[in-house]
């Protein structure tokens, strides 16, 4: 029996103007999450990844196409729209310096979601907190911190705490591990994937490291100038991708450090 | 606070500091030591300072005391400086926060209105306000905030468009957080350092535009301001020139008081996000 | 006697906090060395420190950098913007930021050439051409008057790489050239800058994270940590048989081989880098070590070095 897709995307087109011209962002894009399952996006500057990201995660109105979440669509016309939109979807951006508010704490970051939504009362908002800062693997005196009092691996963990706090569906991993250093990429890394097994999770999991895709990602789909070229399960993309663009990538990236000649 | 700590280290700022404690002191004493206020005639005209006991700056052309003139005018000078820079604050953050955050023609709007009140010199305009409606204390205080919202409305909309960008708002957009939420408790503390510098240097410019305007005239005729004093001390400057000189010298000294407070500021808000 | 030679180069703050603790390392002419370790390492600022562009409040507290017999740490000031650009040049990891905004690329890699050679504008341009032309610039003379943000990030760094090899300089050192560059770029600056040491016969020195950049164009590698070395050798002997725990839990932290997380969890590093105010008794790496002894909080371990290779741990001092 076929469960309805967590994440339908169809046609999507999202054109950026400026003064320079208009450019089409992301130009007819279609693909399916599976729930509980893990979409790698992968792609270079420029492709259109992100803008895909921001228009899922509704801060951008496509031009064209539909998304949609658990089968329905979810405009984002209203703030009380928007807000049933985010009770879905939430998103893990990429630089752990400029995705916290430089001027709050640690503990009234994680609980903004809650407070957006007028959950439960101060109490109760604490104790979530908490609870997920643990799950995050952070302790609780986190919650008094600031964010620059913290190293990047803590501050991705803050963001994915926060992410979490509505209990969503769908995370949005917008290359959450390319700012941090290699030691601290493997920690946050298996933190996803314990929290996507523990929580039931949908992740799409945008990043230009192939590598880290072929790891966290059971499908992988490879963007180009806004469009999708090629999409299909990790291991045949990473062993067997069929599009030369593709095969550059997978051409391009550094050889194993200890691969044989 | 960590501001109050860094501002101890600005030699500057401590200087600024100390500066305005006095003017404020002699804010609270005035109607302590002086409860007849500045207008009472207390003895001879065109005393100089030092030669009427217990009157240290002695006595301008009508006979009355100079001392109680700098005393209270510090008072009006303060008010009006405060108050007009809380005014013209109120009004040009917020049009700067709107026209930053919306951009659109809420900001094209907003912008047409910043650039009308900023192309007619602004001393001129407070002139011309002024002798339109009657002048008081409070139209004086509505006239300097009027000529002084546009400039921190400019550098509150810079502000507002480069932090609009920022992922963290990005993240309360995704949220689901209402768009004067973000306004108020996300964009506008991380906007504040501008802020801050520039009111130090409004209240300056406020003091000396009420200046200019009573030395012309134009002030409350009910209210002693330093710069009554020395309109007043004009016609006789060249005999009794201390009769301009002492009101001056208050003048600039407060004036460069809040300027430096205002470096002082400037440096230890700017080094903290630089650090960052 | 090698190219350059350091020894013992000690890098810290006022306060006398060290960044670079002890260093010392050999570059070849013809040699690609990589400076491998992550952030807070001291690995850039052993780069910064040899050209002597350390940031205000950081200097060079101690030990010697002999490039062809001179000591680059006492030289004067002068004589130091002489060598710069001149004989040993540097290019950054940000082009963007390390280029003029309002100049064209074109007179920013010409000014190189006026400053150290003395040339007249038509010349400094030609000049500049040729070197956009050494750089694989496409299209190069049309870009002689672009400005830095009409060119892609990679343009970019084939400008700052032109402006670097201007005056034929003797030693590279590149500060994590290619990481904010796309992958596909990257391995096309890299292979540039390969064929250009080749060449040139330059020495060039690699700042970078990436152990698979290392893999793929260095000849030896040096591993630093919390700012001391804790192993060098050839690279592509070392990177299959490191002998430091350091060295062996970074390679196993990233998933290689295509391994997917189905075949179970990335062997992570436990912890984080010490800050430099704050390192642990004994060997500073000892906290996060999965083969950490007693005796490794006694005292930091002796770098010892046997027929080119070299480590600094207790499991290897013989």
């Amino acid at each position: 029996m076929a469960e309805t897709p967590l994440l339908q995307v169809q046609g999507l087109a999202c054109h950026l103007t400026s003064p320079a011209g208009t450019v089409r962002a992301v130009d007819g894009v279609s693909f399916d999450i599976a729930p509980g399952t893990t979409l790698g996006l992968v792609g270079e500057s420029g492709c259109g990844k992100s803008t895909l990201a921001r228009a899922i995660l509704g801060l951008v109105r496509p031009n064209a196409g539909e998304i949609r979440l658990a089968g329905e669509l979810h405009p984002t016309r209203t703030a009380p729209q928007r807000r049933r939109r985010a009770r879905l979807v939430q998103m893990v951006f990429q630089d752990p310096f400029g995705s916290l508010n430089p001027r709050l704490t640690v503990g009234r970051i994680v609980e903004e979601p809650l407070l957006v939504h007028g959950e439960g009362d101060g109490a109760s908002r604490a104790r979530r907190m908490l609870h997920l800062l643990d799950r995050v693997g952070l302790p609780f005196t986190a919650a008094a911190r600031y964010p620059h009092e913290m190293s990047g691996g803590q501050r991705q963990r803050v963001a994915i705490a926060r992410a979490l706090a509505l209990a969503p569906k769908l995370i949005i991993c917008d290359e959450p591990v390319s700012a941090l250093d290699v030691s601290i990429q493997a920690q946050v890394l298996n933190l996803l994937c314990d929290l996507q097994r523990d929580l039931g999770l949908t992740l799409l999991f945008i990043s230009h490291d192939l590598a880290v895709v072929r790891f966290i990602a059971d499908r992988i789909a490879v963007m180009y100038q806004g469009k999708i070229v090629e999409e299909g399960p990790a291991a045949q993309i990473w062993s067997a991708a069929r599009h030369p663009y593709s095969r550059k990538l997978l051409a391009a990236i550094p050889p194993d450090p200890d691969a044989e000649n | 606070m960590r501001l109050l700590r860094r501002l101890g280290r600005s030699p500057a700022a401590l200087a600024g500091i100390f500066l305005l404690l006095a003017v404020a002191a002699m804010a609270a004493a005035g109607p302590l030591l002086y409860p007849e206020g500045p207008w009472v005639l207390i003895g001879r005209p065109f005393a100089w300072p030092g030669e009427l006991a217990g009157r240290p700056f002695g006595t301008d052309s009508l006979g009355r005391d100079v001392t109680a003139g700098i005393l209270h005018g510090s008072r009006i000078s303060l008010l009006i400086g405060l108050a007009a820079t809380a005014v013209a604050l109120g009004f040009g953050v917020a049009v700067g926060a709107l026209a930053g955050y919306f951009g659109g023609w809420v900001d094209d709007a907003l912008m047409r209105l910043t650039d009308a009140m900023q192309t007619i010199p602004p001393f001129l305009l407070a002139v011309v306000i002024v002798v339109i409606v009657k002048p008081t204390v409070a139209t004086i205080i509505l006239a300097i905030a009027a000529i002084s919202w546009p400039a921190v409305a400019r550098l509150v909309r810079a502000e507002f468009l480069r932090l609009r960008e920022a992922e963290f708002v990005a993240a309360c957009r995704a949220m689901g957080m209402s768009d004067m939420r973000i306004i108020l408790t996300q964009i506008l503390p991380n906007s504040s350092a501008p802020i801050v510098v520039s009111a130090s240097i409004m209240v300056a410019t406020a003091i000396l535009t009420e200046a200019g305007l009573s030395f012309l005239g134009l002030g409350d005729p009910n209210v002693m301001s330093w710069g009554t004093m020395v309109g007043l001390g004009r016609s006789d400057f060249r005999t009794a020139w201390y009769l301009v000189a002492v009101p001056g010298v208050a003048i600039v000294f407060t004036v460069l008081a809040l300027n430096l407070l205002g470096d002082g500021l400037n440096d230890a808000l700017n080094t903290r996000l630089g650090r960052d | 006697m090698a190219l350059l030679e350091v020894r013992e180069l000690g890098v810290g703050l006022a306060d006398g906090t060290l960044l670079v603790r002890g260093v010392s390392f050999d570059l070849e002419r013809g040699e690609t060395l990589a400076i491998v370790g992550e952030s807070g390492c001291g690995k850039s600022m052993t780069a910064l420190a040899l050209m002597r562009l350390l940031p205000p409040g950081v200097a060079i507290l101690g030990g010697a950098v002999r490039f062809d017999g001179i000591d680059l740490a006492r030289l004067g000031q002068r004589a130091m913007e002489d060598m710069r650009g001149n004989r040993i040049a540097m290019i950054f990891q940000e082009p963007m930021t390390s280029l003029n905004p309002v100049l064209t690329v074109g007179e920013q890699v010409a000014e190189v050439v006026r400053r150290h050679e003395g040339a007249r504008n038509a010349t400094a341009r030609a000049r500049a051409l040729d070197l956009f032309r050494l750089v694989r610039m496409p299209e190069a003379a049309a870009r002689l008057d672009a400005f830095p943000h009409q060119l892609s990030g990679g343009q970019r760094q084939r400008v700052m790489i032109a402006a670097a090899l201007a005056c034929r300089p003797d030693v590279l050192l590149a500060d994590e050239p290619t990481t904010a560059l796309d992958v596909t770029i990257q391995a096309e600056i890299l292979a540039l800058l390969r064929e250009l040491q080749g060449e040139m016969g330059l020495a060039l020195a690699l700042i970078t994270h990436d152990l698979g950049v290392v893999r793929m164009v260095a000849d030896r590698v040096l591993v630093m940590y919390a700012g001391r070395k804790v192993e060098e050798g050839e690279a592509k002997a070392l990177l299959r048989q490191p002998l430091h725990p350091y060295t062996r839990q970074l390679l196993a932290a990233r998933p290689h081989h295509g391994r997917s997380r189905l075949d179970g969890p990335l062997a992570e590093i436990r912890g984080m880098v010490p800050a430099p105010r704050a390192l642990p008794p004994g060997c500073a790496f000892q906290p996060r070590c999965e083969s950490a002894l007693p005796r490794c909080t006694a005292a930091v371990p002796p770098f010892i070095q046997s027929s080119g290779y070299g480590v600094a741990c207790v499991l290897h001092d013989g």
